[in-house]
C-alpha cells in the first residue's frame, strides 16, 4: 500500500560514491526488479529504501512522506534476506511472531494470524521446528512468511533465491509471482543479478550498472529496445551477439533469436560453424566469422548443421540494433 | 617401529601427564582423610578414612563465611564482567568507530601486566575508592584481568555471527538491547559459559590481591584463608586441616567444570553444523 519515490538519490562509502543521483518513482503495487551486475548498486539501493544504510544526499518519499530518517519499522517494510537470516534458536512460529510483538495485536490474534500466514505457505505443520531442521526450500519460505506475517506496505527482496537449486528456484520464482498476486496492493522490489528472474518476475525492470540506472522499463520494452549495448546485453538469455562494423565506428547488435542460418554465399555475414549445442527443443550454433568475432545463432531443432560447415547468416533486418562506439543507440 | 610400541609408549605419556596433573590433589583428599599421627606417614593408598579434618575446618574460626566470600566475589566478577563484556563486544564488533583497533589492543595489553606491578597503585585506588576491607575491592580488581580476555573472546564470537540476522532484527523493529538480549545472547552462551567459567576460576583462585586487600578474618577469600589456617603454635602446621580446606574449595571447581564443558561440546557442535 505504498508508492515509493526515490529523489537525486545518492550513497558514499567514506569517498567512494557507489549510487550516484538516482531517481526512481515505483507505484502501489508494482513489482519491480533491479537487476545488474555484482557491484552495480543494486544491493545498496534495497538497503538505502529498507532503512539499514543512510543515504547520503537525495530524498526518499513512502506515500509522499519524506522517509530519510525513519526506521526500517516505521517505513513499514518487510525484508527477505539472500541466506534468509532467520534466528537461529527460535522455531518457525517464534521466529514469525518476533517482528509482531511491536504491533498492537492480541496474543490470540497474533496467534490465528501466523497459522493463517504459516498455511498459506504451506509450513503449518513446521512451525515448532527449529531452522535448522529445515530444508532450503522451507527455510526460504519461512523467511517469506516472517516477511508477509507484518503486512507491509513494502516488501523487499534480497538476492531470495541464489540459494537455492535450479529446480526449486524455478518453483519458489512461480511462489514469489503468486504472492504479489495475492498482495495486489503490496509495492514489492526484488534485487537479482539473474535476468531471468527479473524478466519473469518484474511489471517494471531497472537495470543498473556502476550505481547508475541504465534503463527502466517493462521486461518486452528492455527486451526489444534497449536503449545501449550493456542493457542489451544484460538482458536476453543466451546474450545479445554484438558485431563490429568495417568502418570500426558502430556496432550491430543482433539477438542469437533473430538470425537465421542460410546456405553459404548469402545473408550478410559468413563464417565457419565452431560449435553445436543441442538443448533439445532448440540448437545454439556458435560461428566464427572472417574478423575473429563469435556469433551465436538460435534455430529450431528441425536444422540441421555440422561442425566446419561455412555458413550464411541472415538477420531479421527490424531486429537489428545499432549502438556507436560508447554503447549508445544510433 | 612396530604398533604395540606406538601404543604403549603413547599411554605410558598419557599416563605420565595425568599423573602429573592428578597426583597432588589425589594426594590431598588421600592425606585429608588421615587424622592424628597418620599424616606423618607416606602412603599413596587411602589407609584410613576419617572426617575430622573437614569437621574442624567448617566449625573452627569462620571457613565458611570465607567460603562464601569467595562465591560472592567470583560470582560477582563473572555477572560484571560479562555485561559489561557483551555491551563492550556488540560495539567493537558490529559499530565503526575511530580507534577502534587501538583500543581492542589497549584492553589486550592490560591483561599483560604483571598483578604485582599494579599492586601499589591499585592499593592506592581502592583506598581512596573507600572499599578497602570490603569484597567490592576484590570484584573491582579482579576485573582488570577477566575484562581483557572475556571482551576478546566475546568480540570475536560475535564477529563471527552473520550480520543479517541482526538486520533481520533491526527489520522486525528491535532495539539494540533487543538485538543483544534476544538474538545474540541466546546464540552466544557457549562463549558465555566458557569465559564466565574462566573468568570464575581465576577469580576464585586469586591470591595476591585478596591477600592485600582484606585485612580482616571475616572478609578473606578461600586462597587466602587456607594459607593462613595455622596451628596450636609456631612450630606446628596442621597439614590434616589444610588439606581438607583445599579439597572443599576445589571439589566445586572441579564439579562447575564437569557440568559446563559436556554443554559448552554441545552449544558448540550444535552450532557448528548448518545444513
Amino acid at each position: 500500500m505504498a508508492e515509493l519515490q526515490l529523489e537525486n538519490i545518492s550513497k558514499n562509502f567514506g569517498s567512494i560514491k557507489v549510487i550516484h543521483d538516482v531517481s526512481l518513482a515505483v507505484q502501489q503495487g508494482e513489482f519491480v526488479v533491479f537487476v545488474g551486475p555484482s557491484g552495480s548498486g543494486k544491493s545498496t539501493m534495497l538497503r538505502l529504501i529498507a532503512g539499514l544504510e543512510d543515504i547520503s544526499s537525495g530524498t526518499l518519499k513512502i506515500d509522499g512522506q519524506v522517509a530519510n530518517d525513519l526506521t526500517p519499522v516505521q517505513r513499514g517494510i518487510a525484508m527477505v534476506f539472500q541466506s534468509y537470516a532467520l534466528y537461529p534458536h527460535m522455531n518457525v512460529y517464534d521466529n514469525m511472531a518476533f517482528g509482531l510483538r511491536r504491533h498492537n495485536m492480541s496474543k490470540t490474534e497474533a496467534d490465528a494470524h501466523i497459522r493463517d500466514t504459516a498455511r498459506s505457505l504451506d509450513i503449518e505443520q513446521y512451525l515448532d521446528r527449529l531452522p535448522r531442521q529445515l530444508s532450503g526450500g522451507q527455510r526460504q519460505r519461512v523467511a517469506i512468511g516472517r516477511a508477509i506475517v507484518r503486512q507491509p506496505k513494502l516488501f523487499l527482496f534480497d538476492e531470495p533465491l541464489s540459494n537455492l537449486d535450479a529446480a526449486l528456484r524455478v518453483n519458489t520464482r512461480l511462489e514469489i509471482a503468486k504472492l504479489h498476486e495475492r498482495m495486489p496492493d503490496t509495492t514489492m522490489i526484488y534485487v537479482t543479478h539473474d535476468q531471468i528472474e527479473a524478466m519473469t518476475l518484474a511489471d517494471r525492470i531497472v537495470v543498473m550498472n556502476h550505481g547508475n540506472i541504465e534503463q527502466v522499463g517493462t521486461p518486452m520494452e528492455l527486451y526489444h529496445n534497449p536503449v545501449n549495448q550493456f542493457v542489451a546485453e544484460f538482458i536476453g538469455s543466451p546474450k545479445m551477439n554484438i558485431i563490429q562494423d568495417e568502418n570500426a565506428v558502430e556496432k550491430t547488435g543482433i539477438r542469437p533469436e533473430h538470425i537465421e542460418l542460410v546456405a553459404d554465399g548469402q545473408g550478410q555475414w559468413r563464417g565457419k560453424v565452431e560449435a553445436i549445442e543441442e538443448l533439445g527443443a532448440e540448437t545454439l550454433v556458435f560461428v566464427r566469422l572472417p574478423t575473429e568475432e563469435l556469433v551465436l545463432v538460435r534455430v529450431g531443432d528441425d536444422q540441421s548443421v555440422t561442425r566446419n560447415d561455412m555458413v550464411g547468416l541472415a538477420p531479421i533486418e527490424d531486429k537489428i540494433l545499432r549502438f556507436n562506439r560508447d554503447g549508445g543507440r544510433c | 617401529m612396530p604398533i604395540w610400541i606406538k601404543r604403549t609408549s603413547f599411554y605410558a605419556l598419557v599416563a605420565v601427564i595425568f599423573v602429573l596433573s592428578v597426583f597432588p590433589f589425589y594426594y590431598a583428599v588421600v592425606t585429608s582423610f588421615k587424622s592424628g599421627q597418620a599424616i606423618f606417614n607416606v602412603d599413596y593408598w587411602p589407609t584410613s578414612f576419617s572426617l575430622d579434618n573437614y569437621f574442624t575446618v567448617l566449625t573452627q574460626g569462620v571457613f565458611g563465611q570465607q567460603i562464601l566470600n569467595s562465591i560472592m566475589v567470583a560470582t560477582g566478577v563473572v555477572l560484571i564482567s560479562l555485561a559489561l563484556a557483551v555491551g563492550a563486544s556488540y560495539a567493537l564488533s558490529r559499530i565503526a568507530f575511530r580507534g577502534k583497533t587501538l583500543m581492542l589492543f589497549t584492553i589486550l595489553s592490560v591483561s599483560m601486566f604483571p598483578q604485582i606491578a599494579v599492586l601499589a597503585g591499585l592499593f592506592e585506588l581502592i583506598r581512596s575508592m573507600g572499599i578497602y576491607n570490603s569484597l567490592w575491592s576484590l570484584v573491582f580488581s579482579y576485573m582488570i584481568f577477566t575484562l581483557p580476555f572475556t571482551v576478546w573472546v566475546l568480540t570475536t564470537f560475535m564477529k563471527a555471527l552473520p550480520v543479517e540476522i541482526e538486520e533481520a532484527a533491526i527489520v522486525d523493529g528491535a532495539s539494540p538491547i533487543e538485538i543483544i538480549v534476544k538474538v545474540f545472547l541466546p546464540l552466544m552462551w557457549p562463549a558465555l559459559v566458557t569465559t564466565g567459567l574462566l573468568a570464575f576460576i581465576h577469580a576464585w583462585n586469586e591470591f595476591l590481591f585478596a591477600f592485600t586487600f582484606m585485612a580482616t578474618d571475616a572478609k578473606r577469600t578461600v586462597p587466602v584463608a587456607i594459607a593462613m589456617i595455622s596451628g596450636g603454635s609456631e612450630f606446628e602446621v596442621p597439614w590434616g586441616n589444610i588439606m581438607a580446606a583445599s579439597v572443599v574449595v576445589t571439589v566445586p571447581l572441579i564439579a562447575l567444570v564437569l557440568i559446563f564443558q559436556r554443554k559448552i561440546v554441545a552449544g558448540l557442535t550444535a552450532g557448528a553444523v548448518k545444513g
